[in-house]
């Protein structure tokens, strides 16, 4: 064999493995037979995860479903280590070693016989030209991944059957090419500047309608379309500086001293002087100014006759009041009148005072002679009416003295005390009337004082200063009548100098927009937006490039298959007329359609397609067949000169298991086999094959002991 | 493209919807026409290629598209045509307009037919095969033309466009 062969593997700790496991494998044929769950397939993956470690473990190709959370490290074997010893194509020892870590990581080594170690995965994969995935697939045939090759999706299938003819390589990348998808790139490119191109006509747009509505306005006011530019605004303000100038001359004025803008960027200092300008010719022009004299002489006027018309009526209205008012003595008779009630009213107050002490006396005298005077004697010197005791006798004397003389008195004192209050009352009504008229009198001597300093004349008694104001306010509205149209001509004058200021102010927004329009239409013109656009023409053609690469790759890796799938296409058809001697359908044919692979059964007359018709058997069958054909061919890329087989012969009748064996034995003639299975009936055809082979027999796994491997006697009998 | 001239070829498309690319065509015409790009220029509105346009020194047949979208397409009778008129001489070519403010007219040689089936094409890889002094002329002429005729496209003498501008190419290619 011009090929890598594995002659011995060394197994501790790895999955159902625990101590260490020695298996020699220099022989064309391996069987290793042993009941499910006795460690076959540990010592089969034993030799990809020493060649690809962790990675294998991560591969859900082919719906493996050994890979579920792969436990590498069997917990009871002293540590996990795995090592494979290949023989070269120039006879010398290749081994390769690995011990496991963690789930992600593992000590890694091989060397060749004679040369140096190495840690290097990738050289050891360069070297047998092989990955993790072609492994899998060409192989260590799993019945999963058999089964891959007929019965899964075109896009799997046709991935299993690259890997067989060794393209897969050239369509990863064709994938890789397509996966770019440079049209996506140049869309997602086109929309980016589509977004920047609707920006700029949105920004432009939005200038423009600045443009034409100001425009619009502009024109409406008599200026011409063809002003419309900066040139035409500096014209205008020019212009508009003539006409100030004009104005002050024609009224003998000092003229602005504005300059007129040298540019279109001078207008905007230009406009902030004019305002100062104008209202500077405005302050000096003397008929605004004697407008302004006379109108407020005129109102001032006009406020002292109505204040002196009002103040004539306040004077009448308070002689009114004092005329109008119900008592009519004067003060001086109030006073007087006061005087003498009060006189009176303090006589009153003696003779209360003198009852009142004649009272006291003789109250006192009674009591002296209380017990004195016989009761008989006790006749009221007032009445005459007699009493009982001498008390009795004194409180009607004082009753009687009170009701004759006190009260009475006392009535009168109150009636006078009433009086001199009312009196004292009009008293002060009257002197507020008499000091109100008094005051509104000199308040219109006043008014007439101020009319005749306003008027600058005398206004003696006889004269109606309503009269005078009057005249005189006639005099200034006929003056002011007489200026009316030469101030609505100055005035107008000056309206249009204010709707120049406004003009400017458009000329300047229309000037500014325009100036912005042509900011944004020269970045057509920046070396950032051609180098923008020459960067999508670069990308333009890089993706018609990668077009065509994709399209020329494409068509090479399908010429090339269909010239492999020819060379092998006798093969397959053979091997699977050998296995299943299907009298309808003798033959298997792979061709290749645009999604993929194509496998179909054919007769003479006849050509389906075979997963319709196949039965579960036929189907494991067409797929060894394309498997074992493609291995046993010198298409395959990889320098792995065996394959090994995990349990091949599922549903497979005897008939078929003995044409498998036959296959077999024709294949260990170009490739190593190793083959594992719990099959009885393919056990004992492998074994009564007439070829140089080693048998081992798995068996009585425990969790702590892990199974017990031997090399069955007979085989190596035969093999020696 | 100028804004104005964009600005004026989007009113018309709103004005127009249904006439514009026709619109346009005559209005890529008369910027080649004998006033303007001094060809003498055959605009063809229904059968046949769009422009034919000669001069002393070449002769070009022209098939006119425009679009909103990122893509012209070109279609089997439109190669048809143009490889008849190249029997005849003339060099085959596409006028291609993106309607957009940063583009403007691609008129690309495709003599060689191999390189361009029948299907859709980005104006800017068209450019690849760009007439230079064709491109440049319509750059120059055709803003001109568009924001000198908006007005009359948009109201023209008799209520079509087409007419007008046909009567206009009529006029100034005597």
């Amino acid at each position: 064999m011009s090929e890598f062969t594995l002659s011995k593997l060394e197994i501790t700790g790895f999955r159902g493995i625990t101590a260490r496991c020695e298996i020699a494998l220099g022989k064309p044929l391996t069987i290793i037979f042993g009941q499910n769950r006795n460690g076959k397939s540990s010592i089969t993956n034993a030799v990809e995860w020493c060649l690809f470690g962790p990675e294998v473990a991560k591969i859900s190709y082919g719906d493996i479903r050994e890979r579920d959370g792969w436990e590498v490290q069997n917990l009871n074997g002293p540590t996990c280590h795995v090592q494979c010893e290949f023989l070269t194509p120039e006879g010398r020892i290749l081994t390769v070693r690995r011990t496991y870590k963690t789930a992600r990581t593992s000590d890694f080594s091989y060397e060749i016989e004679g040369g140096e170690k190495s840690t290097d995965e990738k050289k050891l994969h360069a070297l047998l030209r092989i990955s993790p995935n072609d492994f899998l697939s060409s192989v260590h045939l799993h019945p999963e991944i058999v089964r891959s090759l007929i019965v899964a999706r075109p896009k799997e299938r046709k991935e299993a059957i690259d890997r067989l003819l060794g393209l897969s390589e050239l369509r990863d990348m064709v994938d890789a090419f397509v996966s770019q998808k440079p049209g996506d790139w140049i869309a997602a490119l086109d929309q980016k500047l589509a977004v920047l191109d609707a920006r700029l006509t949105t920004a432009l747009s939005d200038k423009k309608r600045i443009i034409d509505d100001e425009s619009m306005d502009l024109m409406s006011r008599g200026i011409e379309k063809t002003e419309l530019t900066p040139e035409g605004a500096q014209r205008y303000a020019v212009k508009v500086l003539d006409d100030l100038r004009g104005f002050a001359s024609q009224y003998r004025l000092t003229a602005p001293a504005v300059q007129p803008p040298a540019d279109f960027a001078g207008i905007q200092q230009f406009r902030t002087q004019l305002p100062t300008s104008i209202q500077k010719l405005r302050n000096e022009h003397p008929a605004l100014a004697d407008q302004g004299k006379y109108l407020i002489r005129k109102s001032t006027l006009e406020g002292f006759r109505s204040s002196h018309a009002n103040q004539i009526k306040n004077v009448e209205s308070a002689k009114v009041a004092l005329t109008s008012y119900p008592e009519k003595r004067s003060v001086e008779e109030l006073g007087a009148e006061v005087s003498s009630v009060k006189q009176t009213l303090e006589g009153i107050k003696t003779d209360i005072g003198d009852v009142a002490k004649n009272a006291r006396v003789l109250s006192e005298a009674l009591t002296f002679f209380k017990d004195r005077v016989p009761d008989e004697q006790l006749a009221c010197p007032v009445c005459g009416e007699t009493t009982h005791s001498v008390d009795q006798w004194q409180a009607h004397i004082q009753q009687e003295i009170a009701a004759r003389n006190l009260e009475p008195l006392a009535a009168r004192k109150q009636e006078l005390t009433e009086k001199i209050s009312t009196l004292e009352q009009s008293i002060e009504a009257k002197k507020s009337l008499l000091k109100k008229a008094t005051d509104e009198t000199a308040k219109l001597i006043a008014s007439v004082k101020t009319i005749e300093k306003a008027l600058g004349r005398t206004i003696s008694e006889s004269d109606d200063p309503i009269a005078i104001l009057t005249a005189e306010i006639d005099a200034l509205a006929t003056t002011l009548s007489s200026m009316q149209e030469q101030i609505a001509a100055i005035n107008l004058s000056f309206s249009g100098f204010q709707d120049a200021l406004l003009n400017l102010d458009r000329f300047q927004r229309v000037g500014k927009a325009q100036q912005e329009m042509a900011k944004i239409e020269a970045i057509n013109e920046n070396d950032t937006y051609k180098g923008l656009q020459a960067l999508r023409r670069e990308a333009d053609q890089y993706a018609e490039d990668a077009e065509r690469l994709i399209e020329g790759l494409k068509n090479t890796v399908n010429k090339e298959a269909q010239q492999r799938l020819a060379n092998v296409q006798d093969a397959i058809s053979a091997t699977f007329k050998r296995l299943t001697n299907r009298p309808d359908y003798p033959g298997l044919e792979v061709s290749l359609a645009p999604e993929g692979f194509v496998i179909e059964l054919t007769s003479q007359s006849d050509t389906t397609r075979a997963v319709p018709i196949l039965n579960h058997a036929d189907i494991n069958c067409a797929a060894l067949s394309i498997f074992l054909a493609l291995a046993a061919s010198s298409q395959i890329a990889h320098r792995l000169g065996m394959i090994i087989l995990d349990d091949p012969s599922q549903s497979l009748d005897i008939v078929c298991k003995k044409n498998l064996c036959s296959l077999l034995s024709d294949l260990c003639g170009s490739r190593q086999v190793i083959l594992a299975t719990a099959d009885n009936e393919l056990h004992k055809f492998a074994d009564e094959l007439p070829k140089n082979k080693v048998s081992y027999t798995v068996r009585d796994w425990t969790p702590k002991g892990g199974p017990l491997v031997e090399v069955e006697a007979a085989a190596e009998v035969y093999a020696v | 493209m100028r804004f104005d001239a964009f600005s004026a070829l989007t009113d018309i498309r709103r004005r127009w919807p249904i006439e514009n690319g026709k619109i346009l065509q005559l209005l890529l015409a008369i910027s080649f026409d004998r006033r303007r790009g001094g060809y003498s220029v055959i605009s063809r509105l229904s059968e046949g290629v769009d422009l034919e346009m000669t001069s002393d020194a070449s002769k070009f047949a022209v098939e006119v598209k425009t679009t909103e979208d990122s893509q012209v397409s070109l279609e089997e009778k439109d190669i048809t045509g143009l490889r008849a008129k190249a029997a005849d001489g003339y060099v085959p070519a596409v006028a291609a307009l993106r309607l957009q403010l940063s583009e403007n007219w691609v008129i690309a040689d495709i003599s060689n037919f191999d390189r361009f089936p029948p299907g859709s094409y980005a104006p800017l890889r068209l450019s690849r095969d760009s007439i230079p002094d064709l491109d440049s002329s319509a750059k120059r002429h055709f803003g001109q033309v568009v924001v000198e005729f908006r007005d009359r496209v948009l109201s023209p003498p008799g209520g079509r466009p087409l007419d007008y501008l046909e009567r206009v190419l009529c006029e100034e290619s005597r």
